[in-house]
Formats: C-alpha cells, sequence, structure tokens
C-alpha cells in the first residue's frame, strides 16, 4: 500500500487517494480537518461505508489502532468516533465477511477532529468476534448473508447488488431468483401457494393491488433501481398482517445515498419476436410511446347524457353522433427497439455536527416489447374436443407494449445515531397496450371459422407518500418505531375494443359470431378502479437483560397496525348492433371501412350501452390490529421469539344484485383472529443454526371473489361467492443453514402447511360454464427446499489460484407434496352445485418442483471489473384451473427460463450491462390432462420471445 | 352473534382504544336489503277487498313472498327481476296482460323459483299475454319466464341457470311447479350478461307433474323455448321469429312433447330444434333423451345461410316421430359429435316417419355412421310436403301412431304439427 496523490479540492478538503496494490483498486479517503479546539486531545471519528453496495453505511465493523487494544464499532449509520492521544497511528478497519484495511500515519493532534470515511469491499474472510446483535439491512450478497446467519427469525433477502449482477430489471423478476418462488402470467406461486396467499409491503407498510383479480400488487412496476432490498418472510412473525401463508414481500426503497452520486443509464432492447417481426397494435393516444394517454380512449360524454335520464340506455340512433377517436383496425406501431432510460441521484446535505438530511431521487422509464405468433387457445369438454361456446383457436397472434414509469423520492432526516425521520413518495405509471388475434374452427358450427380481434390498454398508476419515524432512547434499551403511509391506486382500462368475425364455407367474412348472436362479443369497454389505502404502524421495542459485554439479550415488542383501504370500481361498455351491415362481407384487416363514421351517422349500424348493475361495486376493509412479541436468549446459541397478533377485521363489499333494480347488498366478513406465532434459533456452531416456526394465520378472500359480480373473459366467465369464508392456515417451518464462508450458503428447509377451508377457484354447475370461489374442506402442503451456494473450486477441489476461484455456483430448489379435498356438496352462494371432476387433487398452482440456478464469474482486468451470470429457473408441471362436469384439470406444463448477463464496470465512470433474457423462448403451454380418454391435450400455447438488451451507465 | 372481546387487554392496554371503537358496529354485522316488497299502488293484490280500477298498472317488484292473484282487470308490470319464492303460488288470470321492460339495464323476468308454483290458466279466446312495455315493441325488450324445478339434470346435482342465479335440478322426477296454459310471451330476450340472453320459456329441471300446454313465444331475441333437464312433457307450443333457437334442450332433459311448431324470420335464426345431451360432458348422465311426436319446423333464410332444421349434438338421444321440417338453407337433421352419431348408431337415436323437405335433408356427421334414414322400416321421406300459412298442412302417409309411443299422447294419425281442419293455434296465436 502506497500513497499516491495528495490534493485539496475544490472544498478545501484535503483528499488523499491511497493505491491499494493487493485489490488493484482504486480506495478513496477523504479526510476533512476541522477548526481546532482547545481540548487536550484529538478526536478520531468517520465513516465505513460498504463498497460493494454504492458506499452504503456499513455499521458493526471494526475500527482498531494497530497495536494497542482502543477501538469501538461503528453504529448502525457505519460512524464511529473517539479520542486519542496526539500521535501517529495505524487504523484498522475490518468488518466479517470483509477485507482488512490499515490506514497507517493519520497524525493526530491535541484538540482537532480528524474524519476519516473508508470504504470496505470484498476481501478475504476473516471471522471476527464480532457480536451482531441487531438486524440491519444492507445490499451485498454477503452481507446480507450475514444478517440471514444473524438474525432471529427466518428471513430471506435479496440485496441490490444481487440483482444488478443477474441484470434484473424489475422486482417481480428479482423474487424469483429467491428460493421456492416462480412466477408465470404476472402471477406468483410462493411455495406452491398462489396469489392469494401473499402480501406485498413497501418498507414495512401494506401496498394495494392494481389488479381487482389479485391480491399481491404487480411487483413488475417496480424497477429495481429503487430497491434496498427484497425482504421475503416465509415464515410468519406478528408485526405482519395476519392474512399470510405462502409469504409477505416487503420491498425496502433506498434511502441511503452513501456519499452521494448521480447517475445516468441509457439502454435499449429487442425481443426476437416482436421486434424480428411485424408488430401491430389498435389504434390510441399519441403519447402511448411514453405511457400516456390523451384521452382518445373514453367513453362516448352521451353515455353520461343518457344515464341522467331515468329508464333511457344510450342507443346511438337516438343521436348519431361519433365521438370515437379510436378505431378498430390493426395498425404497424412502435416497431423500433425498446428505449430504456434512469437517473439516480443521492446526496448527503450535513446540517450541524450531526443532524443530516439525506436525499435520493431515482427516475426510471422503460419500454417493452412482447408478441407471440404461433399460440393457441381453445376450451375444451371431456371428450376433449372443443367446447360448443368456444372455438379452436389455432391461430393465435398476441401483441403487447408496455411502459413503465416510476419516479421515487427519499427524504431521511437523521438528527444524530439515535433519531430517524423519513418520508418516502413513489410515483408508478404503468401502462400496457395489448392486442389479441385468435382464429379457429367454431366449437357451435364446425362449418364457420371464427375470428376475434381484442385489444386492451390498460393503464395503472400508484401513488405513495409514506412518514417514517425511529427513534432510540436511554441508550438503545428502547426502540420507537412509527409510520403511516396513504397510496392510492387505480386500475384502468381506458378502452378495449373487440371484434369477432365469422369466415362462412362460401369463404366471405361477417361481422359477429354467426349463428351464436351475442352483441356482447362486438363492443368498447372502459373500467375504472379506485383504491385509497391507509394505513398506520406503531411498534415499541424494549430490550433487557444485558450480557456481560454490555448487550441486550432480549427484547420486547409492542405494536398496533391500523388499515383502512376503500375501492371504488366501475366499468361501462357499448356493444355494436351490425344492422344493415350484418350480412356485408367485411375485410378481417379491415372492418374501419364498414365501421365508419359516415355509416355511424347514417345509422347504417350502430351502438348501445350494455348496462349491467353489477357492473359497479364498492368495497372497503379496515383493520385494527395489535401484536407483541417477545425475544428470548435463553443462552448464547438458544434464541426465542414467541408473539400473539390480535385482528379485529371487517370486509364489506356492496353491490348491486342481478336482476333487481335500484338495490344495494352488502355482504360482510366481521372477525377478530388471534394469530399466535413462535420462532427458535439455536446456534450450533459459529456457521451453522437450526431454526424452527410455527405460527397460525389467514387468508381472506378478495373483493371480487366475495362480490356476486360476473366477470367474462373470452372464454371463461369467473362470479363470486358471497358464501365465502377466510381460510385457517397452521405454518411449520423447520430449517438448517450453513455458512461455510463468505458469500456461502447450504440450507434446508422443511416445511408443513393446514389449510382449514382454503379458498380455491373451481367450475361451477352453471348453464355458462362459470367459475367461482369455494372453501375446500382441506388442504395440505409439505415440502422441502434446500439452497446452495459456493464457489466452484471448493466444489471441483481447485486451488486457491484456479479460475474457478472467481466462479460462484448457486441453486436452489423447492419438492412439494400438496393434496386438496374437495367436498362435493359445497356450494356457492346462489346454491348452486359445483359437479368438481376430482375429488382429491393437488392444490392449485403447487408445483412438485422447483430450481433456481445460476453460475456466476467475477473478475477484474485492470480497469475493467466484469461480472456475469447465466441463471436459470423451472418448474414442474401445476395445475392451472381445475376441472368440473367431468372436464379434467388444466395443467401449465414446466418450462425452464435461462438468462445471460454481462456487467462490466470500466473504471469509475461507465457500467456496460449486456443481457440477454428468456434465451430458450420455451413454448408456454397448458393441457387439459383428460383421463377419462387417456390424454394430455394442449389448450393454451404461446411464447414470449427472448429479449437482448444493452444498456450504459454514466456515473458522474 | 357477534360477542364483544375485550380480552387484549392482557397484551396491550392502548389497543383498547382501537379495538372498543370498533365494537360499536354490531347493526352493520349483515345488512340484506330484500326487495321483498310488492308495490300495488294501495291496493291488496293478493285477493283483498277493493281491486285498483281497470287500466292501472300495477308494479311487481323484488320477491314476492305470499301467495298472490294476478287478475285480468288489471295490467301489471314486471320491475327488474321477480321472484315468486319457494313455498308460494302466483295465480294469474285468464286474459290478464302483464307487460314488461327493463329499467337501466335491468331486464325484467318473472322466475317461478323452486318450490314455488305458477297457476296460469288463460283459454283459446283469453290468453295469459307476457309482453313489451314499449309502444314499438322489439325482440328483446324484456327477459322472459323462467320456471325452476327439482327435477333430475346432468350438470350437477344442482346447477345454476343463466339468469337470476336460478337454482335448478334434484331428485324428484315428479316435482310439480304448477300449470302454464294458454300464454303468449312477446318480444323476450333481454340480454343477462355477455353470454346470455333470456329464452322465452325456460324450463329448468321442471318436473313431470307440472302441466305445460299452449303456448307461445313470439319474437324472442334468444331460443324460443329451452328445456334444462327435467322431466316436464309439453304440447302446443308454438316459436315464432325465435331469433337462436325456436326449441333447445340440455342437461339431460327426459319428456315428452308433441305438438310443436316452430316458424323463424328473415330477421335472425339458428336451429329450429338444438338439441344437447351436455357440452360439457357428452357422456353426462342421465342422458337428454325427449319424445317427440308431431312438430312441424319451417326455417326461413335470414342472410347467413347457415340455419339448421334439427341439430341433435353433443351426446343426446331423442326419438322423434312424425315430423316435418322445411326450408332451412343449411341442413334439414344432422346428428352431430362422434357420441350422438353412436347414439343413432346404437338405436338410441329414432328418428321414424319425418319428412326433411330440406336442401341437405339427413347429415350423419361420422365416418362411422352405418345408419341411414330413408329406409322402408324407418318411414322417412324428403319430401315435397306443402304447407298452407307456413306452417299448417300434415301428410297422412308413412306416419306413426303417437298413442302407440305413449299413454301421454293425444290421438293424431299423421306427420306434422297442425291440420288444416283442426287449427288448434286459431284465437290465442299471433304471427
Amino acid at each position: 500500500m502506497s500513497v499516491r496523490k495528495f490534493s485539496i479540492n475544490a472544498d478545501g478538503l484535503l483528499e488523499i487517494k491511497i493505491n491499494t496494490m493487493m485489490k488493484n483498486t482504486f480506495l478513496y479517503l477523504f479526510i476533512l480537518v476541522g477548526f481546532a479546539t482547545f481540548a487536550q486531545n484529538a478526536t478520531l471519528k468517520g465513516q465505513l461505508t460498504d463498497k460493494d453496495a454504492d458506499n452504503q453505511p456499513l455499521p458493526f465493523a471494526n475500527v482498531q489502532i494497530k497495536g494497542t487494544t482502543t477501538g469501538t464499532t461503528t453504529d448502525l449509520d457505519g460512524l464511529f468516533s473517539f479520542e486519542l492521544a496526539p500521535g501517529t497511528y495505524t487504523i484498522v478497519f475490518s468488518f466479517i465477511g470483509y477485507e482488512t484495511i490499515e490506514v497507517p500515519d493519520i497524525q493526530l493532534k491535541a484538540g482537532e477532529i480528524v474524519t476519516i470515511n473508508q470504504a470496505l469491499g470484498a476481501g478475504a474472510f476473516q471471522l471476527e468476534a464480532v457480536e451482531v446483535t441487531t438486524t440491519v439491512t444492507r445490499e451485498s450478497e454477503s452481507a446480507i448473508l450475514t444478517e440471514q446467519k444473524n438474525a432471529t427469525i427466518m428471513q430471506t433477502k435479496i440485496g441490490s447488488v444481487e440483482l444488478s449482477r443477474k441484470g434484473v430489471g424489475d422486482v417481480a423478476t428479482g423474487l424469483t431468483k429467491a428460493t421456492g418462488i416462480s412466477r408465470e402470467s404476472g402471477k406468483f406461486y410462493i411455495r406452491g401457494l398462489a396469489d392469494r396467499y401473499n402480501n406485498a409491503y413497501l418498507n414495512g407498510l401494506p401496498l394495494p393491488s392494481l389488479d381487482p383479480k389479485l391480491k399481491l400488487i404487480d411487483l413488475e412496476i417496480f424497477s429495481t433501481n429503487i430497491v434496498e432490498n427484497l425482504g421475503i418472510y416465509k415464515t410468519y412473525s406478528p408485526h405482519l398482517y395476519g392474512d399470510f401463508a405462502g409469504a409477505s414481500i416487503d420491498i425496502d426503497t433506498k434511502d441511503n445515498p452513501g456519499n452521494g452520486y448521480f447517475e445516468i443509464e441509457i439502454g435499449s432492447s429487442v425481443n426476437t419476436t416482436a421486434h424480428f417481426n411485424d408488430f401491430f397494435l389498435l389504434n390510441g393516444s399519441k403519447y402511448d410511446f411514453f405511457g400516456v394517454e390523451d384521452g382518445s380512449r373514453r367513453p362516448p360524454s352521451l353515455l353520461k347524457a343518457f344515464r341522467a335520464i331515468p329508464d333511457l340506455i344510450y342507443d346511438s340512433r337516438l343521436v348519431p353522433i361519433w365521438q370515437f377517436d379510436t378505431s378498430y383496425n390493426p395498425s404497424e406501431r412502435f416497431g423500433d427497439p425498446n428505449l430504456n432510460v434512469a437517473i439516480n441521484a443521492g446526496k448527503r446535505f450535513k446540517l450541524g455536527d450531526e443532524a443530516r438530511l439525506d436525499v435520493i431521487v431515482n427516475g426510471d422509464f422503460s419500454q417493452q416489447h412482447k408478441a407471440s405468433l404461433e399460440g393457441l387457445d381453445v376450451a375444451l369438454n371431456a371428450q376433449g374436443e372443443t367446447l360448443q361456446s368456444s372455438f379452436f383457436g389455432d391461430d393465435f397472434k398476441k401483441y403487447e407494449f408496455s411502459t413503465n414509469a416510476t419516479l421515487l423520492g427519499s427524504f431521511v432526516l437523521r438528527t444524530d445515531v439515535h433519531n430517524k425521520l423519513a418520508y418516502t413518495v413513489l410515483l408508478v405509471n404503468d401502462t400496457t397496450d395489448e392486442m389479441r388475434e385468435i382464429s379457429g374452427v367454431a366449437g357451435e358450427n364446425t362449418d364457420n371459422i371464427f375470428k376475434v380481434r381484442r385489444g386492451t390498454f390498460s393503464q395503472n398508476t400508484l401513488q405513495t407518500h409514506q412518514f417514517t419515524g425511529q427513534h432510540f432512547f436511554d441508550q438503545r434499551k428502547f426502540e420507537f418505531n412509527y409510520g403511516g403511509s396513504y397510496s392510492r391506486a387505480t386500475g384502468n382500462v381506458p378502452e378495449r375494443r373487440q371484434l369477432f368475425f365469422t369466415e362462412l364455407p362460401d369463404g366471405r367474412t361477417l361481422f359477429s359470431k354467426v349463428g351464436a348472436n351475442n352483441n356482447s362479443d362486438n363492443h368498447r369497454f372502459f373500467q375504472n378502479l379506485d383504491e385509497n389505502d391507509y394505513s398506520a404502524r406503531v411498534s415499541v421495542d424494549i430490550n433487557f437483560g444485558k450480557n456481560e459485554d454490555d448487550v441486550y439479550r432480549h427484547k420486547f415488542t409492542l405494536g398496533l397496525n391500523v388499515r383502512d383501504k376503500s375501492r371504488d370500481f366501475s366499468a361501462q361498455q357499448i356493444n355494436i348492433f351490425f344492422d344493415e351491415l350484418s350480412t356485408t362481407p367485411v375485410d378481417f384487416f379491415n372492418p374501419d371501412a364498414l365501421l365508419s363514421r359516415e355509416n355511424f351517422e347514417r345509422k347504417i349500424f350502430h351502438v348501445e350501452e350494455f348496462v349491467r348493475p353489477t357492473n359497479s361495486y364498492k368495497a372497503d376493509l379496515r383493520n385494527h390490529a395489535s401484536f407483541a412479541n417477545i425475544e428470548y436468549q435463553f443462552s448464547d446459541r438458544l434464541t426465542v421469539n414467541a408473539g400473539l397478533r390480535v385482528e379485529d377485521y371487517r370486509q364489506r363489499v356492496f353491490f348491486a344484485p342481478e336482476g333487481l333494480v335500484g338495490v344495494t347488498e352488502v355482504e360482510t366478513i366481521d372477525e377478530e383472529f388471534y394469530l399466535p406465532s413462535l420462532s427458535v434459533k439455536y446456534i450450533l456452531n459459529e456457521k451453522s443454526n437450526l431454526r424452527f416456526a410455527a405460527s397460525q394465520t389467514v387468508t381472506l378472500p378478495l373483493f371480487t371473489e366475495v362480490a356476486p359480480f360476473l366477470d367474462e373473459e373470452i372464454n371463461e366467465s369467473t362470479l363470486g361467492n358471497v358464501l365465502l369464508e377466510q381460510s385457517d392456515n397452521f405454518n411449520v417451518d423447520f430449517k438448517w443453514e450453513y455458512f461455510p464462508d463468505r458469500s456461502e450458503i447450504i440450507s434446508a428447509t422443511a416445511f408443513f402447511k393446514y389449510l382449514d377451508s382454503p379458498i380455491e377457484k373451481v367450475r361451477v354447475a352453471s348453464v355458462n360454464n362459470n367459475v367461482s370461489f369455494v372453501n375446500s374442506n382441506e388442504a395440505l402442503v409439505a415440502g422441502v427446499e434446500v439452497e446452495y451456494r459456493q464457489k466452484l473450486s471448493k466444489l471441483l477441489g481447485g486451488s486457491e489460484y484456479s479460475l474457478w476461484n472467481d466462479l460462484y455456483f448457486g441453486f436452489n430448489a423447492t419438492a412439494m407434496f400438496t393434496e386438496v379435498d374437495i367436498d362435493p356438496e359445497v356450494t356457492i352462494g346462489n346454491g348452486a352445485s359445483i359437479a368438481p371432476t376430482n375429488l382429491t387433487r393437488k392444490l392449485q398452482g403447487a408445483s412438485p418442483f422447483l430450481l433456481n440456478a445460476d453460475i456466476n464469474y467475477v473478475k477484474q482486468f485492470g480497469k475493467h471489473n466484469l461480472s456475469t451470470t447465466l441463471d436459470v429457473n423451472y418448474f414442474d408441471d401445476r395445475i392451472y384451473a381445475a376441472g368440473g362436469n367431468e372436464v379434467d384439470d388444466v395443467y401449465e406444463k414446466g418450462f425452464a427460463t435461462l438468462n445471460f448477463t454481462l456487467r462490466d464496470e470500466i473504471g469509475d465512470h461507465f457500467v456496460v450491462k449486456l443481457a440477454g433474457r428468456n434465451l430458450l423462448n420455451p413454448d408456454i403451454e397448458r393441457y387439459q390432462d383428460q383421463r377419462s380418454i387417456g390424454r394430455e391435450i394442449t389448450v393454451s400455447k404461446f411464447d414470449l420471445g427472448a429479449d437482448i438488451s444493452l444498456g450504459i451507465i454514466y456515473k458522474f | 352473534m357477534r360477542t364483544t372481546k375485550l380480552f387484549l387487554g392482557l397484551i396491550l392496554a392502548t389497543s383498547l382504544v382501537f379495538q372498543s371503537c370498533t365494537e360499536n358496529d354490531e347493526s352493520i354485522d349483515s345488512i340484506v336489503i330484500e326487495g321483498d316488497t310488492i308495490n300495488n299502488n294501495g291496493g291488496d293484490t293478493g285477493g283483498g277487498d277493493t281491486p285498483p280500477p281497470a287500466n292501472e298498472i300495477i308494479e311487481l317488484q323484488g320477491n314476492i313472498t305470499s301467495d298472490l292473484t294476478l287478475e285480468s282487470a288489471n295490467t301489471y308490470e314486471l320491475i327488474g327481476g321477480v321472484t315468486v319464492v319457494d313455498g308460494v303460488t302466483l295465480t294469474i288470470q285468464a286474459g290478464t296482460r302483464i307487460i314488461a321492460g327493463n329499467q337501466g339495464g335491468v331486464f325484467s323476468f318473472l322466475l317461478i323459483a323452486q318450490g314455488a308454483k305458477i297457476i296460469a290458466e288463460g283459454t283459446s279466446s283469453q290468453p295469459i299475454v307476457f309482453t313489451s312495455n314499449k309502444t314499438t315493441p322489439n325482440a328483446g325488450d324484456w327477459g322472459g319466464l323462467i320456471v325452476a324445478g327439482k327435477a333430475p339434470i346432468n350438470r350437477g346435482a344442482t346447477a345454476t341457470a343463466e339468469v337470476a342465479s336460478a337454482i335448478y335440478g334434484g331428485t324428484d322426477p315428479a316435482d310439480n311447479s304448477g300449470i302454464l296454459r294458454f300464454i303468449r310471451l312477446e318480444f323476450t330476450g333481454g340480454k343477462i350478461n355477455a353470454d346470455s340472453e333470456f329464452n322465452g320459456l325456460s324450463l329448468y329441471g321442471v318436473g313431470n307433474q307440472t302441466i305445460v300446454e299452449n303456448i307461445q313465444v313470439f319474437q324472442g331475441l334468444d331460443d324460443g323455448f329451452e328445456f334444462f333437464g327435467g322431466t316436464v312433457n309439453a304440447r302446443f307450443l308454438v316459436s315464432v321469429g325465435a331469433q337462436d333457437d325456436s326449441f333447445d334442450w340440455t342437461d339431460g332433459w327426459v319428456g315428452k312433447g308433441q305438438f310443436w311448431v316452430a316458424l323463424q324470420s328473415s330477421l335472425e335464426g339458428d336451429r329450429g330444434i338444438e338439441a344437447d345431451n351436455l357440452s360439457a360432458n357428452r357422456l353426462a348422465e342421465p342422458f337428454s333423451n325427449p319424445l317427440l311426436s308431431n312438430i312441424t319446423i319451417v326455417g326461413v333464410e335470414d342472410g347467413d345461410g347457415g340455419n339448421q332444421g334439427i341439430l341433435l349434438r353433443e351426446g343426446t338421444k331423442a326419438q322423434i316421430y312424425n315430423g316435418i321440417v322445411k326450408g332451412f338453407a343449411s341442413r334439414g337433421l344432422r346428428i352431430q359429435n362422434t357420441e350422438t352419431v353412436d347414439n343413432f348408431n346404437n338405436g338410441d337415436i329414432v328418428i321414424v316417419s319425418n319428412i326433411i323437405d330440406n336442401v341437405n335433408p339427413f347429415v350423419l356427421e361420422s365416418a362411422d355412421a352405418t345408419a341411414t334414414f330413408v329406409t322402408p322400416e324407418l318411414k322417412n321421406t324428403t319430401g315435397p310436403i306443402t304447407l298452407s300459412q307456413s306452417v299448417i298442412g300434415v301428410s297422412t302417409e308413412n306416419f306413426t301412431d303417437p298413442t302407440t309411443l305413449d299413454d301421454w299422447f293425444q290421438a293424431a294419425p299423421y306427420i306434422g304439427a297442425v291440420r288444416a281442419e283442426n287449427n288448434w293455434m286459431a284465437g290465442w296465436v299471433r304471427f
């Protein structure tokens, strides 16, 4: 180690650059020379930061004066300070799992305050006798593993470092890197438990979903640029809401700018299917490219005008005024590669000796194309043939263009190391423009070919404001945490346009499904979902029982949570009546020629509003919860957490029942839940732990599952069930974990869940082949998870200097057994039975086997700091939909996703990223396992295309 | 029902503040607003003292929860879905007029729920008429008449109807939903949702003690008559201008039918008879297997060239005697799907003494089809046959005496539904 360069920077600070030849990296050392004081001693203070995590503070690291016993550890914010007699010292910085750095020749004069800010990074592993007693939040993988090791409850975290190493751009994809998690068609399956069993939090406060049919918000809308880490709680602890079974995901947003940064990222990507073929969408707004809908898609204002007149429904024949800016022809749009831009900035403002304000702003805009040109979509009966109401859509094309804009602001005020106040604001605008074209032989009349074109533009927005505070009292004996959040979410469909066509045996194509006579097939649809979500949390930690090292051994936590959420949902639809056009041949690619303004004004065809009272509903929930938890360290090895949460829960859905005029009904679930939990950690030795957790939790139905609202898709309609109740869940986990070395882990978990009356989606014995939701008898989930991450050199027994030393290999796998018992007598709210095909089967969405694996190569070549990752996710076949009336269950066929990421940090300013996603581009297939005829028949098929992206980050 | 639990004090005193706030709302525990009022404008329509003056429209709304008689002196209007609930009898006097429409998109209908009864006995000169409330009526102006019973179906132990979430089906073949006689249902077929419209008369799991005779559906936007399982028998049925199928059965209907007439309109129409066992499972039991005699099914071209006379499909069985099928652009009588063709080959579909005067008269849709239709034993012919007023006329050759088929059948020694010399449609049927 030698001193390379001295300079005085613009702030009058003495800046010393040190070249640590050993690591061949630049380290920055800032020495701030303060004004002299009249004190006898000198003060040495500073901050340790994590080089591997954008220089965020590194807490609990050791700071030692070489050759003495004088030393200290850094606090939560990486700060340290001690007084020394004047002299020349060598300071040693070290931390478990990090390099040890010596800074020589620190000269201290009487009365001086010397500040040393030091970054620590990867280094030879040295186990230090560091007692880590508090859960801390870190980004780097090794720090996260250290945290995981030391935590008294079971948790998994994925840090931003791992996310960026694997080239993950959004939170949803990031989660699929964790054990036992898979994702398909925007839905999460955690240990085989689908959306209903999972919840999302932002900084510990609950997040509303934007999709009325889902409980978990679409995590794809969160760019990883805003993420410090993703916490995955697969075991329950009482500070979480009791609606828990699979996992609760906590997105911890960045709030610490370290020493400040400003970077700009520009990137572009292409999708092999979407960009290498012509790309079609319906027309729309001028600014769709940016995800801004300018009002072109909207219901005609006459709808509203007609509403004001009793007993009159909008019928364009009465007022043939053309009020549409959009039409039905497909057009080539947005053929260019995707654009991705991000700006990330962070700065620390010192407000006096100790106080400081940390500001982080992340802005992110990205686009995505997807296309599938050789898909399939059909619904089959028990004989494996096309269902009457369906058609054999073996010509299936799907195009999707989506945009995401995210703005995160984080303002954290630390008055001193004991008090922290934070305001976080998150704004998200997410749009998806999708067009599907499906053609195939009609089930009803096999002489005809039905064709449908459906274009859906959906726009989700979220604005969240959070205010949180953390205060320590009495030398950290008491910790006081609180937070309040207001979120407003909208989930809108500004317009959906759908047209059916029939190709007759004589070659003519006519509008609509000839012979099927259904006006709703041809429509414009508009949906608004508006959700307001208020939540608050307050908790107090009381530490007690200091040990001989002056460290608290026990902790008692008391807390309150309140959540108040309301939803307003409404949908409108206009149906097209073809009148004189119903026998006029039409060009499938040019329906606008006939559905023209002129023909509309001349009343050659007309439109009517299709009113259904069930198209609107309101819903709210209110949850008042209190919890208590005690963490008790029985010995150096054994720590027990025991807690109880009590929730006073009320959920109401207000709806208009079908067929009744001017009537509103309300369905209420009003319950008190008592949810005990227990978590035990036993430290086997310095490198391994045994853990046990058990809890009782609940799973609550969604608003839409309760409201008797009929939700109509192309091949399936879903009806809510007013009789639906919550299920009670009993969870047990048993885990062994072993941390052989830095960044290494081997763990195995056995888990067991018993779900009493689980909610399941089933086919109802109804004339329309509706699906609905019922409480099944019971379900059993039992499984084993293993996680493994090590240097390949260890695995292959290579020497310390071999290539293998730079290669890390990791995988996690989950094997599961699930079984559901269905009560054939169960009926839905209107009394209909469900005619289940199988009375015992696997749990919906549960794959018997899941695997995530990756190989990571990290190497420095001169100025290049290279990280390359190849990762693969695989899930085994799982039930997609349970059958009824002898129609067998539909399975989702398992497939593997292969991704490649290369990240090269060139010098101090540039990072180049090259990534290939979904490189195998497998067909995503569903099949009906029709055992009565001994066949597995494909009912759905599409692919996503592979994505190749290139991005450049410039750091100022 | 809800007990106050304040033991939280054990855990945390402060939480009491919260919890107690929420304990005072027992009143909103379960609000169910039932539309069980009958707005009778002050009068007691349940057989009261002073009947309201004639020509005044009496509104019916929500559930009818006690026995009620609709009197011929009045006009009644259905407001939204009107349901006669379990245990209640609705009586309608001959000649009563009931109008219906939609209220902000809620199409009115009358549902006779499981366990309820309707006694609606019109006469040929004084039929009971359900019609549109519009001055210029159109098909689809209101819903239709729905009867739900407890006779067996094959869709499940019980099932839900297309409309009103009505439950139907059960284990009582001899279930009795009452009497429907001389009724005309006009301009039915309002929309229920994207997949469904109301049929004129929907018979869901109706039992064979129910009497269904002399019913007409005029200008319905969906099917004329539809049988969803059950055992009910029906005669003297007329469907005119149904824009979907004139007659339709599914879900395991096993009743009998005689004297059925279907006449399509040029506006729109599909099949004369569309017959399913069960689309989701063609082998579901009990199989649809009605016994029909003396039917006249007449098609009219509506522009798409796709109309068919009789379509037997999705595994149905059937015995059809003495039928006339005429004027369908696509096919006369068609048997579709392997399971249905198997039924024909096995003798579970019996087609005897029919005249199919049509292009493509008989179509068997399977390479395995071994049977033929036109044999001396089966006595089927391809016509031609001449009909007056589109549907009147019979053939006295090759007929099978229906009284030999089952005691229920009335004597009718001819092929066809309506003999000119005995026009049973006179007086109450509208064209």
